[in-house]
């Protein structure tokens, strides 16, 4: 097979990341297009305007494609990156899943439960590969519990709770706003809390059926006046029984991450804690684990391996819908003070926010 | 210690539910030992047998009921260490026979009976204090004072998670057949650090909690709860009992806490870090030096004797407990209904 050609849409966009570096990074896959769209929202640019996009693709040897359309009709792209606002991806995911190319897309993947659900759809019914790039469980402490716990290791799980909240507060450069809000969800549950989610919900092997969520905002000004979040505290419960519990924020100042996993099964716990090399087992067989590689690189390359060999994507569409389906429900809870119930139904299209 | 006219005082104390070896024979008996200004002046339980035996240990007397003991003129100051069932009637009638009362946790099992107990204590003019004496260990009361000297800015959010196994209580002891188990009966202590912690106390909670037991070694009640704390000021809370963990049996029970504030957070026990660090914008870490002290039994009696000389209010006063107590029965509540449950709320500064 040949070498897989690699293209993003929206390049500079705050807050989305370079995955279409990353991907180029796998030595059977090569950067050759860069492209940006049209109606990306401004203030998500800040100062990459102009000929930021032809600039970007000079430095990393790649082609600037004038217009998306062009971008599909190349039979040398096989992958595009859709690092654009996720309040925007939508309509793109669709017209790249129908011209035939895989697709990569960085969380949220939507932020309407409906537009996520026709992104599904569409992937689907093109018979292509799509990844959303929840690299936190490709950690590898993260990833040794994951592997455990699935594998049987503590028993059925019962309990899974994880605090995700790195440091490092505020964001060098960024000011939160109503355009940031509006393009992303919202604050920091959009942010680092689908991350959480996504590992608790993988851990705990089942859909979520309800929902409660507490939110602030504390830290930041910028985040008060817009309205947006800056911790948050959900509660999940699973169709299986497992409860779960998600807490996730941005902390001020020069402080370490807040990040623990902890893992409750029938037969033992696990944990790891911000010293992410270390995983502590109890109940049955202790394990250290060191630090192996990159999570963004080590997703990424599997990516394209999954491709490359025919194989299913390790995180597809259908997982980043039912994220954002709990990141909805979590959203919901906090506006009205009370749970939220979450029914499972395939079609979405009559509920303007996907909630039943 | 002193009587307002300076002159010593010697303060007579009578423990109740102090026959066999639990909380009050364990912890009460020796605390009170250690303060020179308290006499042990009688014991009651209905293990007659047993109550002799520790009173005559302590040089104290025995009671054959518990009217006796809070008839008893010699008695100023009762300790109340029975089943959480007689908590708050032995507590109204020791505050109607005119004595200070300190009863262990929780202070009752339902609102009514806590608030009949606040009721009575004001009206009678009687101290009325709960032992909520986890905040006296040294690790705590660092971390208190940190808080409060504020080293991490203000507190927006707190987290307290128990983790291990049920204590083994005896096969016929009423703690297995309690309905609402560990969180009502030591949740006050998780709760209260919280509230302790943030200086404020929820107005509201919403809970989950599981029941599994994979062994006869079973209690009546859930032994995994999950509450969700918002605070009257605005910052959250979450306090986690997870005993859930029973096979293999012999597991540590642990705890640990995470305050976070504007400027910084404190993180306090848990199995893989020093006992007590701060986190602080400008400083990556920092361990708290978390100072020897007295037993937390000690400084707990030590300040409701001093509260009673001085006419002064507990360090845990009687309406905090009761947001404590609220706070632990809406959690059950909340678990049960599947809803948020609205409780009185209030500033903290206790």
């Amino acid at each position: 097979m040949t070498d897989l050609g690699i293209a993003v849409l929206g390049v500079g966009v705050r807050g989305r990341h370079a995955w279409e570096n990353l991907l180029a990074t796998h030595p059977r896959a090569t950067l050759r297009a860069i492209c940006q769209h049209p109606d990306s929202v401004p203030q998500m640019l800040e100062e990459r305007v102009g000929d930021y996009a032809r600039r970007y693709a000079l430095e990393h040897g790649a082609v600037f494609v004038d217009s998306f359309e062009e971008l599909l009709e190349r039979d040398d792209i096989h992958i595009i990156s859709l690092m654009t606002e996720a309040s925007l991806t939508a309509p793109y995911a669709i017209a790249t899943a129908k011209a035939g190319k895989h697709i990569v897309c960085d969380k949220p993947m939507a932020t309407r439960v409906a537009d996520a659900q026709a992104m599904t759809d569409a992937a689907e019914e093109a018979g292509v590969e799509t990844l959303v790039t929840y690299s936190v469980r490709f950690s590898p402490a993260i990833r040794h519990i994951i592997d455990r716990t699935l594998a049987g290791h503590i028993g059925a799980p019962l309990t899974v709770t994880f605090q995700y909240c790195p440091g490092n507060g505020p964001l060098v450069g960024y000011t939160a706003s109503n355009e940031y809000r509006e393009c992303s969800l919202g604050g920091e549950l959009s942010n680092f809390g689908c991350y959480a989610i996504d590992v608790v919900s993988l851990i705990a092997g089942a859909r979520v059926e309800s929902v409660f969520a507490l939110m602030g905002n504390h830290f930041y000004p910028d985040y008060v006046e817009a309205g947006m979040e800056d911790v948050a505290q959900v509660s999940l419960r699973f169709e299986n029984g497992v409860i779960g519990m998600v807490l996730a924020g941005r902390l001020p100042g020069h402080q370490n991450a807040l990040l623990n996993l902890e893992v409750t099964g029938e037969s033992g716990e696990m944990r790891a804690t911000d010293t992410s090399d270390t995983v502590l087992v109890s109940g049955c067989s202790g394990g250290k684990v060191s630090a192996l590689t990159n999570p963004t690189t080590e997703l990424a390359h599997d990516f394209v391996e999954c491709i490359l060999q025919n194989q299913p994507s390790p995180i597809p569409f259908s997982v980043g819908l039912e994220n954002l389906r709990v990141l909805a429900a979590a959203y919901r809870s906090a506006e009205t003070g009370t749970p939220v119930q979450i029914q499972h139904k395939h079609n979405f299209y009559a509920d303007e926010k996907g909630l039943a | 210690m002193r009587s307002h006219n300076g002159s010593p005082r010697i303060m007579g104390v009578g423990v109740v539910g102090a026959g066999s070896p639990n909380i009050a024979t364990q912890q009460h008996l020796p605390a009170i030992a250690c303060i020179p200004e308290l006499a042990l002046r009688a014991i009651f339980d209905p293990n007659v047998d047993g109550a002799r035996q520790y009173a005559q240990e302590c040089g104290a007397g025995s009671c054959a009921s518990f009217e006796e003991l809070i008839a008893r003129e010699d008695i100023e100051q009762v300790h109340i260490c029975s089943p959480d069932p007689f908590h708050a009637e032995q507590t109204i009638a020791a505050l109607e026979a005119g004595k200070h009362v300190l009863v262990q946790k929780p202070m009752a099992t339902t609102m009514e009976d806590a608030r009949a107990m606040v009721e009575t204590a004001r009206r009678k003019g009687k101290r009325l204090t709960i032992c909520h004496n986890v905040r006296w260990t040294p690790i705590y009361s660092a971390a208190k004072s940190a808080v409060s000297t504020g080293r991490i800015g203000e507190p927006v959010y707190v987290r307290f998670r128990k983790w291990g196994r049920h204590f083994s209580y005896p096969k016929n002891s009423w703690y297995r057949q309690d309905p609402d188990g560990q969180f009502v009966h030591n949740g006050p202590h998780y709760v209260d650090l919280a509230c302790w912690l943030m200086d404020d106390l929820p107005v509201s909670v919403f809970a989950r909690s599981m029941r599994r037991y994979p062994t006869d070694d079973a209690l009546n009640s859930d032994n995994y709860v999950s509450a969700f704390y918002r605070f009257a000021r605005g910052g959250q809370g979450n306090v986690e009992l997870n005993q859930l963990m029973l096979d293999p049996p012999i597991y540590p029970d642990q705890s640990e806490s995470v305050v976070i504030g504007t400027e910084g957070r404190i993180e306090i026990g848990g199995p893989t870090q020093s006992s007590l660090q701060c986190f602080v914008a400008g400083q990556v870490c920092y361990p708290l030096a978390a100072p020897g002290g007295n037993d937390a039994f000690v400084e707990l009696i030590r300040d409701f004797t001093e509260a009673i000389i001085e006419d002064r209010e507990p360090a845990v006063t009687p309406e905090h407990a009761l947001a404590v107590t609220a706070a632990c029965l809406g959690a059950l509540e909340s678990s049960h209904s599947g809803e948020v449950v609205c409780l009185g709320g209030g500033t903290g500064s206790d």
